[in-house]
């Protein structure tokens, strides 16, 4: 057995035509680092040193780990027993629930933060950032853990009956011991989330890492301090990310031949559960639809269709052709990694792995660095902009893609080869035609993730052109929530439903 | 002329991990040879390396006399001109079943595919897709596709061993009907000796990492070479022998032999036993109803156990007293 596992993922050498543009991708997913710390730099070591250890830094540490504690917490307690009800009980309705309970995911960030806001302004700090990531965020773990109960067997809740464990919360206590796993890789997803998120921490004026560190930028005119923070940020972030990949060995291991479709429902109190789903998403769905609806409502001006139509135009155009971009570097690195074996794979998919630990913020500044210090004819042009999204988002396409490559036997490859041809004309001929509706679902989750993008369109985006997400800021972030209307709606409308849509199906 | 397939002292080696060494054979042109063997004897990794999909960890593979591969892999699988026919068929999803036959071939060759597919007797399927036709269907697609562009040898890993039995003798025997016809070179892999004796003219029996017999099957279900594969290749009895003064005596009587000398074991197949009036006297232990025969199990007073196939009349009842006769000249084995 073990010979044939190692047989498969024989060694082979990775032709040229595959190898030099993966390698051209792993280059262009580190190059921002280097001048991230190139700028670091710049005023000397002392400087780093002290600004390292300057009380100010501590307070944001502990500002960020605290909030990203605290949403952490948050959204355990409510995605694991949302999670339980929906797949071990008998809730009415269960089918509807599981779908409603992860549509929050789509929304983002800041547009639920300005909701509270613009509701009740004092909201504003831990608190009010807080509840908005821990409503954004909660389906990271909501959705494993579902996935992770329906497999369970039936048996740990006739056991728990047996020994006389028959209440309902002791019921879901022993349903969650039995997903550890991804209860833990859910929590790491969130805590990066948390950590990483700059839209709701701006909108709720806190002073985390991410907001501070743009404010060391644009309003400071720091670059230096940025670079700093920001390599702090990368440091507690790349924990994270090491963490979570480590965690996702430890999956669930209590999996029956009888457990699906054959489920020992618990017995629960309807109304009460009923009750509490019911608050949760009106907390982190109809809140924020409403919101927008008041901000829309009264306030239409027909003169402000012309320009968000302009500024949706702009995000489609920027965010496709980011997507075609990032996807189409991935898919050389996605081969390698799951064809080619080797220790140079390794690396290079290593390489697009550490950016899927930098924050949005902290690729946005890097990019500015890369633009003022070597590509000044593009700085604030379309191009360095479709460039800062294709390193952001080149992670999210690479494990897309290695999981569809994953999929496909490699003995389709052996025959293919045996029939003559040759690497490249595999890939053409086989790989990439049986990877095609990944790699379009990628591509419309990608441009989806692109145009809600925040921090990096705020930085980067063309001097004189307007997304969704920047007019949106704009107008929010001076409390102009009537001429953010229209935006807001458009983002609901062209962004959030369309990801809703598409993450379903691509599930 | 050179023979079709030489391996000459191949060894394979993941990590520290050995899988076989020193494994050395030839395969003539045309000859149907199987490789068998229980699992994890390596048997798959020697297909691999001779498609070219993985190069040997020491020895070299000729063909038609032409070195193609040694330790630095030499020729890429694509220009070896051989068709491979992987244990689950393979066949490409995305294509239809002409266009999976047809993907060897130059374009436009619609002709050829016609020509395969009435060869393995699916003429009028070419357009239904992989998911559309059974198992053995996939399977003599698979092998059409790997026929039609006139490769030098077809590869074969235990083509039969996803089809459900009634179904796995059909395709057997149509695929070796094909490969008659066609006079293609094929090496088949497979653990089922039953298939490997039915379909080979040549076998190679792999056990413990190396190969333990090689030859025509009737030679080798015969005559094997130790009691592994003798034990290996079909049921045996095996009994205890005691050689001296040129002949050995065991519980059936004597049998002339020169070299043997000291403790021998002896092996009868099931059919070369009887159930005879005048014989070993024992009693039935156990009884096996197949069918077409059964297998009787007798205890002999001298505490040896044998098993008879019996084809035809009453069967035994358990604990009855019975006496065992043998036909033909058993094989002997040296302790």
């Amino acid at each position: 057995m073990l010979a044939k596992l190692e047989a498969h993922g024989a060694r082979r050498r990775a032709p040229l035509s595959i190898v030099v543009p993966a390698v051209l991708a792993g280059l262009i997913a580190l190059a921002p680092l280097a001048f991230l710390a190139q700028v670091m730099f710049e005023r000397g070591f002392d400087y780093v040193w002290e600004e390292l250890f300057r009380s100010r830094t501590l307070e944001l540490l502990v500002n960020s780990v605290s909030l990203t504690v605290a949403v952490t917490i948050g959204c355990v307690l409510i995605a694991v027993p949302a999670a339980w009800l929906v797949t071990r009980t008998n809730l009415w309705g269960r089918s509807v629930w599981r779908v409603v309970l992860a549509l929050p995911l789509s929304v983002p960030s800041y547009l639920a933060a300005f909701a509270w806001v613009s509701w009740r302004p004092g909201i504003a700090g831990f608190w009010g950032a807080t509840l908005v990531l821990i409503t954004v965020s909660y389906p990271y773990v909501y959705l494993p853990v579902a996935a992770a109960m329906t497999r369970l067997d039936p048996a740990i809740e006739e056991l728990a009956e047996i020994h006389g464990r028959g209440g309902s919360i002791r019921q879901m206590v022993v349903a969650a011991r039995q997903v550890r796993g991804p209860i833990l890789s859910g929590m790491l997803l969130v805590a990066l989330y948390a950590l990483s998120d700059f839209g709701a921490v701006a909108a709720m004026r806190f002073d985390a890492f991410t907001w501070v560190i743009f404010g060391a930028y644009r309003a400071g005119f720091n670059p230096s301090r940025a670079a700093v923070l920001a390599s702090v940020l990368i440091v507690v972030a790349l924990v994270l990310v090491i963490l979570e990949s480590a965690s996702r060995g430890a999956q669930v291991r209590t999996v029956s031949a009888r457990s699906v479709g054959h489920t020992h429902n618990v017995k629960i109190n309807q109304p009460v559960m009923q009750i509490i789903l019911g608050a949760t998403v009106a907390i982190a769905l109809a809140f924020p639809v409403w919101r927008v609806t008041t901000w829309v409502w009264g306030n239409f001006d027909s003169d402000s269709i012309t320009p968000m139509l302009e500024s949706v135009w702009a995000s489609v155009r920027y965010s496709l052709f980011a997507a075609l971009i990032t996807v189409l570097l991935a898919l050389p690195v996605a081969v390698l990694a799951s064809r080619y074996k080797s220790r140079g794979a390794k690396i290079l998919e290593g390489a697009t792995f550490v950016t899927h630990a930098l924050p949005g913020i902290v690729i946005g500044i890097s990019m500015v660095f890369v633009g003022v210090k070597a590509l000044r004819p593009i700085y604030l042009e379309a191009p360095l902009l479709i460039l800062a999204y294709v390193v952001l988002f080149l992670p999210l396409a690479v494990a897309s893609l290695r999981a569809a490559l994953d999929q496909i036997p490699t003995s389709l490859d052996d025959v293919a080869r045996s029939l003559g041809a040759s690497p490249i004309s595999v890939l053409r001929r086989v790989s990439v035609p049986l990877v095609l509706p990944s790699v379009g679902a990628a591509v419309a989750l990608i441009t989806l993730a692109a145009m809600k993008e925040l921090p990096v369109t705020m930085l980067l985006h063309p001097t004189g052109v307007d997304t969704i997400a920047t007019r949106l800021w704009t107008h929010t972030s001076v409390s102009d929530y009537a001429s953010a209307g229209p935006y807001a709606l458009a983002m609901l409308l062209f962004v959030a439903v369309p990801t809703a849509i598409a993450s379903r199906s691509g599930q | 002329m050179s023979s079709a397939l030489e391996l000459r002292n191949v060894s394979k080696a993941f990590g520290t991990t050995k899988i076989f060494d020193q494994i050395s054979f030839t395969i003539g042109h045309g000859e149907i040879a199987a490789i068998v063997g229980p699992s994890g004897q390596g048997k798959t990794t020697i297909l691999r390396l001779i498609a070219g999909f993985d190069s040997p960890s020491a020895g070299e593979i000729l063909m038609d006399g032409v070195c193609v591969s040694d330790t630095e892999l030499r020729v890429n699988p694509e220009k070896r001109g051989i068709g491979y026919v992987p244990q689950d068929g393979a066949l490409f999803p995305h294509l239809t079943v002409a266009e999976n036959v047809a993907f060897g071939l130059r374009r436009g060759a619609k002709q050829r595919v016609e020509e395969m597919l009435r060869l393995v007797g699916l003429h009028g399927l070419g357009d239904r897709r992989p998911d559309e036709i059974s198992g053995g269907q996939m399977q003599r697609v698979a092998l059409a596709r790997a026929l039609a562009p006139e490769p030098r040898m077809v590869l074969m890993d235990e083509p039969f061993s996803a089809l459900d039995a009634a179904m796995r003798i059909e395709v057997r025997d149509e695929v070796h009907a094909i490969l008659r016809k066609t006079g293609t070179t094929t090496v088949m892999v497979t653990h089922d000796q039953a298939e490997a004796m039915s379909i080979a003219d040549h076998v190679i029996v792999m056990l413990d990492g190396g190969i333990a017999q090689a030859g025509s099957p009737r030679e080798i279900y015969e005559n094997p070479k130790n009691k592994h594969v003798a034990g290996f290749v079909g049921e045996a009895n095996f009994v205890r022998g005691v050689a001296s003064g040129g002949q050995i005596s065991h519980v059936f009587g004597h049998l002339p032999h020169a070299e043997a000398n000291g403790i021998v074991t002896i092996m009868f197949r099931p059919e070369h036993l009887q159930l005879v009036s005048e014989g070993v006297r024992g009693r039935v232990e156990t009884t096996t109803y197949y069918g077409h025969d059964a297998a009787i199990g007798v205890r002999f007073e001298n505490g040896e156990r044998v098993t008879v196939r019996i084809t035809a009349g009453a069967i035994p009842a358990v604990g009855e007293a019975v006496s065992v006769g043998t036909i033909g000249t058993p094989v002997v084995f040296a302790e």
